[in-house]
C-alpha cells in the first residue's frame, strides 16, 4: 500500500493546524488553565525527548545493537530518579536567578561571557545535525509511504511552518517568569499523538504479523536467534557508555533543559515527572522488539529505521499508516520547535546581545523579541542546511548520538556547578575546549570525511581500533577524560575571583555567603536614572517598578540594605531578559557598589536567614539540628514578652522582635537595617539616646504615644560579634530591652486613687463631726440674730458666722485637695515640709478625734522638699493614720522632722503594740493589713514606699513589741533650700 | 501513611538510582542478558525502578521542596 504525497501533505498540514489551535486555545484560556498547569501535562511535555530518532530510529537501533537502544531511556530514567539531588537543585537555581538556558547557567556560575558564548556555539554546532535528522526523518517517512522521493519543497515547507509556530507560541513573553502555556500544551498534545501512534504500531505489528501473543511466542520459539540478537550486544557493546550519554542528555539537551526548567510552572511537578516520565518512556519502547520482529518476519525490504511505517503498510486499517506518519511528524516537529526556542534564547543572550547591544533609544523588549524571532528562523534554516548537506549519509542513531556526546561535555561543568565551589572559570573553559576538540576529532571529522566534505590524514578509526574500545566508547571516554582532566588541573592551578566565588556559593544551595558591598545610589529613582542610560527610560522604569513590586518595597525606600536587595532583584529580573552576564555587567556599571563599605550585619543576617529558610528542607544531620536550634533561639527572642532591639556596630537595627513591633507599631521590615536615628519618633530618639547614654539603664521613661502617656524601663548591653560576618569591625553591637510599665503605672495610680478614696471614707465621720459643730454654732448665731437689734452684737454674730464658715471651708478645702489630683501628673515643686506636716495632721485628727489620740509634731520651718506635695502629704497621712490606729486612747503620736546632711529625716512614732518581727518584712506589700475588714485597704504602706522611692528617699520600720513603732522616712532636701 | 522528610527522600532516591546502576551498569547485566532470558526481562527491571520511584514520591510531603 502506498499513499499520494498530496494526501500525506494535507494530513500533515491538518495536524499542524490542530497543533496551532491547541496552542492558541491554551494561550487564550479556552483550555482550562488547570489542565495545562498540572504535573501530567508537564510530564507529557517532557516527551519531547522522544524525537523521530526514538520514534523511527529505535527499531533500527535495536536491529543493529539489540537492547542497547534501551540505554537511551534507561539513562534518562536514572537522571529523573536522581531528581532530588540533580534536577531539583538546578531547577531552584534557574527559578531563583531566572536562568533560561544551560549557557546562561554556566555564564552565571563561572561569571564569564566567554563561557556562555562557548557553550552556545558548541550547543548550536552539536544540535543542528539533530535538527537536520528530524527533517530527514520526515522526508524519509514520506518516501516510504509514497514510494517516491519527496521534493525538497516539502522539507522547506515543514521548516517554515515550524518557524511560524515557534515564533507565534514560543516568543509570546520575553521574561522567563511568564510561561508559554500554549507551547507546553502543544508539546504535551504531540506526545499524546506519538504515544497513541507508537502503541497502535505495536499492536499492528503484534496482530498483523503474528496474529497475537501466541503467534509471537511461536515465532520466537522458531527463531531463538531473534532474542539472542537483542541480548548479545548488551553483553558485548558499549552499554555503560550509552547509559551515561543518555543520563547526561536527559537534562542537558537544549530541548530537555527548556521543558524541564524554563517552562516549569511549579517545582512540585518535577516530583511527579521523576517517575511518570520514565513510565512514559517505557510505554514508548515496550513494543519496539515486537515491531522489529514483525518487520523481520514480514521481510519488508526497508531500512529497519522505518519498520514502524512498514508494518502499518503491510496490513491493517488504512488510517494506521497515516497515524504512524503523524506520530513521526509530531516527534520531529516537537523536537525542532523546542530545540529552536532553547537555542534562540541561548544565542540571543550569549551571541547577539554581547555582539550588538541595542541603543538605549530603542525599546529593549521589542528588540529582544525581534532578535529572538530572527534567530528562530536562522536556526531552523541552518538545520535545513545541515539536512541538505548530510542527507542520506548517516543513520538516525549516529546523528543523535553525536549530539549526545556533545552535551555530555557539560557534565564536568555541571558537577562543578552543583558540588565543587572551588571550580574556576579557567578550569571550566579549558576542560570544555579540550572536550570539544576531542569530540570534533573523534566524531565530526569522520562524519565529514564520510560525506566527502573534508579529507585529512588523521586516522581516528585506527586510533580507536588500537584502543580496543567501541566507536562511541572511545569518543566518549577520550573527550570526557580530556575535558575532566583539564577542568580539574586548571582549576587547581588558578584562583577564583571574588565575584566568581559569590556565584559559586549561590549555586551550591548548602553554602551561604552574605552579599558584600553597599549601593552608592540612594533611592529607587536614582536607580531608574542610572539604568536608563543603558536600558532606555521606559525599560529602566519598568524594571525598577517590577523589582519594587516583587519585593513589596516603597518607591521612597532609602535604607542601604533594602537598596542592596532591590539591586539584586533587578539584576535577577534582567538576567531573565538579557542573560546573567550581561545583566551583571549593566548592574555593576550603572548601580555601583562601594565594595569597601562594610556589609551591615543586618543584611548578612537577613540574607543568611532567607537562604536557610529557602533551603531548610535540604539540611541534614548536624546542620539540620543546628538550624533547629537557631530557629528555637530566634523564636524565643521573637516571643519574649519584652521589646528587644539589637544593633550592629554601625548602629543598624539587626533585630526587632514581636513585642517591639507591638510596642512601637513598626514592623520588622521597616525597622531592620535602619539606623536608630532614622526610626520614626519617638522611638528613634529614645533608642538612639539609650545607645549613646553612659548608663546602661533608664527607668520610668515617659513617652507620649498617640497622645497618651506611656512609661518604659530601658536596658542595654553590648554584645561581641561572634564572628558571624568576618569583615565586620571589632566594635560591639548593642542589645536593648524595652519594658513597658504603662499597665503597671496605671494600676498603681488606680491603687493610689483607691487608697485616697478609702482615706476619705474614713475621714467622712470625722468631717461630719467637725462640720457639725460650726453648723450648729452658725444655726444658733443665726437664730439669735433674728431677734438681735444691737448693731454691735449683730456684727459680732455675723463675724462669728463667717469664722465658722471659714472653718468649714478650710475643712472642705483640705478634704477636696486630698481627694482630687491627677493620677499621673507628678507636679514637682518646692514646698515647706512643715505645711505638709500640718495639713496631714489636720486630716488625721479629723478621723482620730474620737480615739483621744494626740498628735505632736515638731518640724523646723526652714526644711523644704522638692517633689509632688500632694503625694508626700499622702505618705504622711498614711503613716500618721497607721500610728493613730495602732494607738490606744490617751496615747500620743510624735512626728519629728530633722535634717541629716542633704536629707530630711521624718520619724513617726507611736506607743502601740508594735509589729511582730515576722510581719515587718511584709508590711510594705500591697493589700497586706492587720486591721479589721473595712478598716484598712492594705495599700497605705506599700504606696508610701513607692512614693518615697520615686522621690529618691528611703522608708524603714523599727518596732518593738509592747513599746511602739517608729517609721523613719528620709527624703532629699530641696536644692533651693 | 507518614510523610517523609526531604533528606530521607534524597537518600532514598540515591538508593533507587544505585539499584538501577546495579541492574543496568554492573556485571549483573551479564546475568539478565544471558541465555534463556525472556525478552521482556529488561522491561520488568525498568518497571521495578519506576515503581520504587513512584512509591517514594507517594510518601513525600508535597510542600517539602
Amino acid at each position: 500500500m502506498t499513499f499520494e504525497l498530496v494526501t500525506l501533505a494535507a494530513t500533515g498540514v491538518a495536524y499542524l493546524l490542530i497543533l496551532f489551535l491547541v496552542a492558541h486555545a491554551a494561550d487564550k484560556g479556552l483550555i482550562p488553565p488547570a489542565w495545562v498547569n498540572n504535573p501530567w501535562t508537564y510530564t507529557l511535555s517532557l516527551g519531547v525527548y522522544a524525537t523521530s530518532w526514538s520514534y523511527y530510529g529505535s527499531v533500527g537501533f535495536a536491529a543493529g545493537n539489540g537492547f542497547q537502544f534501551l540505554t537511551i531511556y534507561l539513562g534518562v530514567t536514572l537522571a529523573f530518579v536522581l531528581s532530588p539531588v540533580l534536577l531539583e537543585p538546578i531547577l531552584r537555581l534557574t527559578r531563583e536567578y531566572q536562568l533560561t538556558s544551560l549557557a546562561d547557567v554556566f555564564a552565571f556560575r563561572y561569571r564569564s561571557q566567554f563561557a556562555g558564548v562557548l557553550v552556545t556555539l558548541f550547543m548550536l554546532f552539536g544540535t543542528l545535525p539533530y535538527i537536520a535528522l528530524q527533517i530527514r526523518a520526515l522526508t524519509e517517512s514520506l518516501r516510504v509511504l509514497t514510494d517516491e522521493a519527496p521534493s525538497d519543497v516539502i522539507a522547506l515547507g515543514f521548516c517554515v511552518v515550524l518557524t511560524l509556530f515557534a515564533i507565534l507560541f514560543g516568543t509570546r513573553h520575553i521574561s522567563p517568569r511568564d510561561k508559554h502555556r500554549g507551547l507546553v500544551a502543544a508539546i504535551a498534545f504531540e506526545t499524546l499523538i506519538k504515544l497513541a501512534a507508537t502503541l497502535a504500531i505495536g499492536l499492528a505489528a503484534l496482530f498483523g504479523a503474528f496474529g497475537g501473543g501466541d503467534g509471537l511466542n511461536a515465532w520466537l520459539r522458531e527463531h531463538p536467534e531473534a532474542i539472542e540478537a537483542l541480548y548479545a550486544p548488551v553483553r558485548e557493546g558499549p552499554w555503560a557508555t550509552l547509559l551515561f550519554l543518555a543520563f547526561a542528555a536527559g537534562f542537558l539537551l537544549p530541548r530537555q533543559f527548556h521543558m524541564i526548567f524554563t517552562e516549569n510552572f511549579d517545582a512540585r511537578h518535577l516530583r511527579v515527572a521523576a517517575w511518570a516520565f520514565p513510565l512514559l518512556l517505557l510505554a514508548f519502547n515496550l513494543m519496539i522488539p515486537v515491531v522489529l520482529w514483525a518487520g523481520q518476519s514480514l521481510n519488508l525490504g526497508l531500512s529497519p529505521d522505518y519498520y514502524a511505517l512498514g508494518v502499518t503498510l503491510a496490513g491493517g486499517p488504512g488510517w494506521l499508516p497515516l497515524l504512524a506518519f503523524l506520530g513521526g511528524l509530531s516527534a520531529a516537529s516537537a523536537m525542532v520547535i523546542v530545540t529552536t526556542l532553547a537555542l534562540s534564547s541561548m544565542s540571543l543572550n550569549n551571541l547577539l546581545l554581547p555582539a550588538n547591544y541595542p541603543d538605549p533609544e530603542m525599546n529593549l523588549y521589542r528588540w529582544l523579541l525581534l532578535g529572538r524571532r530572527i534567530l528562530i528562523a536562522v536556526i531552523i534554516l541552518a538545520g535545513y542546511g545541515f539536512y541538505a548537506l548530510l542527507e542520506g549519509n548517516q543513520g538516525l542513531v549516529q546523528l543523535g548520538l553525536i549530539s549526545f556526546v556533545a552535551v555530555a561535555q557539560f557534565v564536568p561543568g555541571i558537577v562543578g556547578l552543583l558540588y565543587w565551589r572551588r571550580a574556576t572559570r579557567a578550569g571550566f573553559i579549558s576542560g570544555l575546549l579540550g572536550g570539544i576538540a576531542v569530540w570534533l576529532a573523534t566524531l565530526i571529522l569522520p562524519l565529514l570525511e564520510s560525506a566527502n566534505v573534508v579529507r585529512t590524514q588523521f586516522d581516528v578509526i585506527a586510533l580507536q581500533a588500537s584502543s580496543g574500545l567501541d566507536h562511541w566508547e572511545f569518543a566518549t571516554f577520550a573527550s570526557l577524560s580530556v575535558n575532566s582532566l583539564l577542568f580539574v588541573l586548571v582549576t587547581l592551578l588558578t584562583r577564583q575571583s571574588d565575584i566568581e566565588r559569590e556565584a559559586a556559593y549561590a549555586c551550591c544551595s548548602e553554602s551561604i555567603l552574605p552579599p558584600a558591598g553597599v549601593v552608592t545610589l540612594r533611592s529607587p529613582q536614582q536607580f531608574r536614572d542610572g539604568l536608563a542610560m543603558t536600558l532606555g527610560r521606559d525599560t529602566a522604569d519598568k524594571e525598577v517598578d517590577q523589582a519594587l513590586h516583587d519585593l513589596r518595597m516603597s518607591d521612597r525606600e532609602g535604607r542601604p540594605s533594602e537598596l542592596r536587595r532591590l539591586r539584586e532583584r533587578i539584576e535577577r529580573n534582567l538576567s531573565g531578559l538579557i542573560g546573567p552576564q550581561m545583566a551583571h555587567m549593566i548592574i555593576n556599571h550603572r548601580l555601583r557598589l562601594d565594595s569597601h563599605a562594610k556589609t551591615a550585619l543586618a543584611d548578612s543576617m537577613r540574607y543568611v536567614e532567607e537562604q536557610l529558610e529557602a533551603s531548610r528542607t535540604q539540611l541534614r544531620g548536624m546542620t539540620a539540628e543546628l538550624d533547629n536550634l537557631r530557629r528555637l533561639h530566634r523564636q524565643i527572642l521573637q516571643d519574649l514578652p519584652l521589646g528587644v532591639c539589637a544593633t550592629d556596630a554601625s548602629g543598624n537595627v539587626v533585630l526587632w522582635n514581636a513585642a517591639m513591633q507591638t510596642l512601637s507599631g513598626l514592623d520588622t521590615r521597616t525597622a531592620a537595617g535602619a539606623q536608630l536615628e532614622q526610626l520614626p519618633a519617638p522611638w528613634g530618639g529614645l533608642l538612639a539616646g539609650l545607645a549613646r547614654a553612659s548608663d546602661n539603664h533608664m527607668y520610668r521613661m515617659e513617652l507620649a504615644i498617640a497622645g497618651r502617656p506611656h512609661w518604659f524601663n530601658l536596658h542595654k548591653a553590648a554584645y561581641a560579634d561572634p564572628g558571624f560576618a568576618r569583615d565586620l569591625s571589632d566594635a560591639p553591637g548593642l542589645v536593648m530591652l524595652v519594658e513597658d510599665l504603662t499597665d503597671l503605672e496605671n494600676l498603681e495610680a488606680e491603687l493610689a486613687h483607691s487608697d485616697r478614696l478609702a482615706s476619705i471614707g474614713r475621714l467622712a465621720a470625722g468631717v461630719a463631726h467637725e462640720i457639725g459643730n460650726p453648723i450648729t454654732g452658725i444655726a444658733s448665731l443665726a437664730q439669735n440674730l433674728r431677734h438681735e437689734t444691737d448693731p454691735e452684737v449683730q456684727r459680732q454674730s455675723i463675724e462669728d458666722i463667717l469664722q465658722q464658715t471659714r472653718r468649714i471651708s478650710g475643712i472642705l478645702r483640705t478634704l477636696t485637695g486630698f481627694s482630687r489630683g491627677s493620677r499621673h501628673l507628678h507636679r514637682r515643686e518646692n514646698f515647706p515640709l512643715r505645711e505638709a506636716v500640718q495639713e496631714s495632721v489636720r486630716l488625721v485628727e479629723l478621723t482620730h478625734k474620737d480615739r483621744q489620740v494626740s498628735f505632736d509634731t515638731r518640724c523646723p520651718d526652714d526644711i523644704a522638699l522638692t517633689g509632688d506635695r500632694q503625694q508626700l502629704t499622702q505618705v504622711l497621712v498614711n503613716l500618721l493614720t497607721n500610728a493613730g490606729d495602732a494607738s490606744q486612747p490617751g496615747d500620743r503620736v510624735d512626728l519629728l522632722v530633722r535634717t541629716a546632711g542633704h536629707m530630711a529625716v521624718i520619724e513617726v512614732m507611736d506607743q502601740g503594740e508594735g509589729i511582730p518581727e515576722e510581719l515587718r518584712k511584709t508590711v510594705f506589700e500591697p493589700f497586706y493589713t492587720t486591721k479589721a475588714t473595712g478598716q484598712g485597704t492594705g495599700l497605705g504602706l506599700s504606696l508610701a514606699y513607692k512614693i518615697v522611692e520615686e522621690h529618691a528617699g528611703t522608708i524603714t520600720i523599727d518596732s518593738q513589741t509592747g513599746v511602739g513603732t517608729r517609721v523613719v522616712v528620709t527624703l532629699p532636701l530641696s536644692d533651693a533650700a | 501513611m507518614p510523610r517523609r522528610a526531604s533528606n530521607d527522600h534524597r537518600d532514598s532516591s540515591v538508593l533507587i538510582a544505585l539499584l538501577g546502576l546495579l541492574f543496568f551498569a554492573s556485571p549483573l547485566v551479564g546475568w539478565w542478558a544471558g541465555d534463556g532470558s525472556v525478552w521482556y526481562l529488561p522491561y520488568l527491571l525498568w518497571a521495578l525502578i519506576i515503581i520504587l520511584a513512584a512509591f517514594l514520591h507517594s510518601r513525600q510531603n508535597p510542600d517539602d521542596l
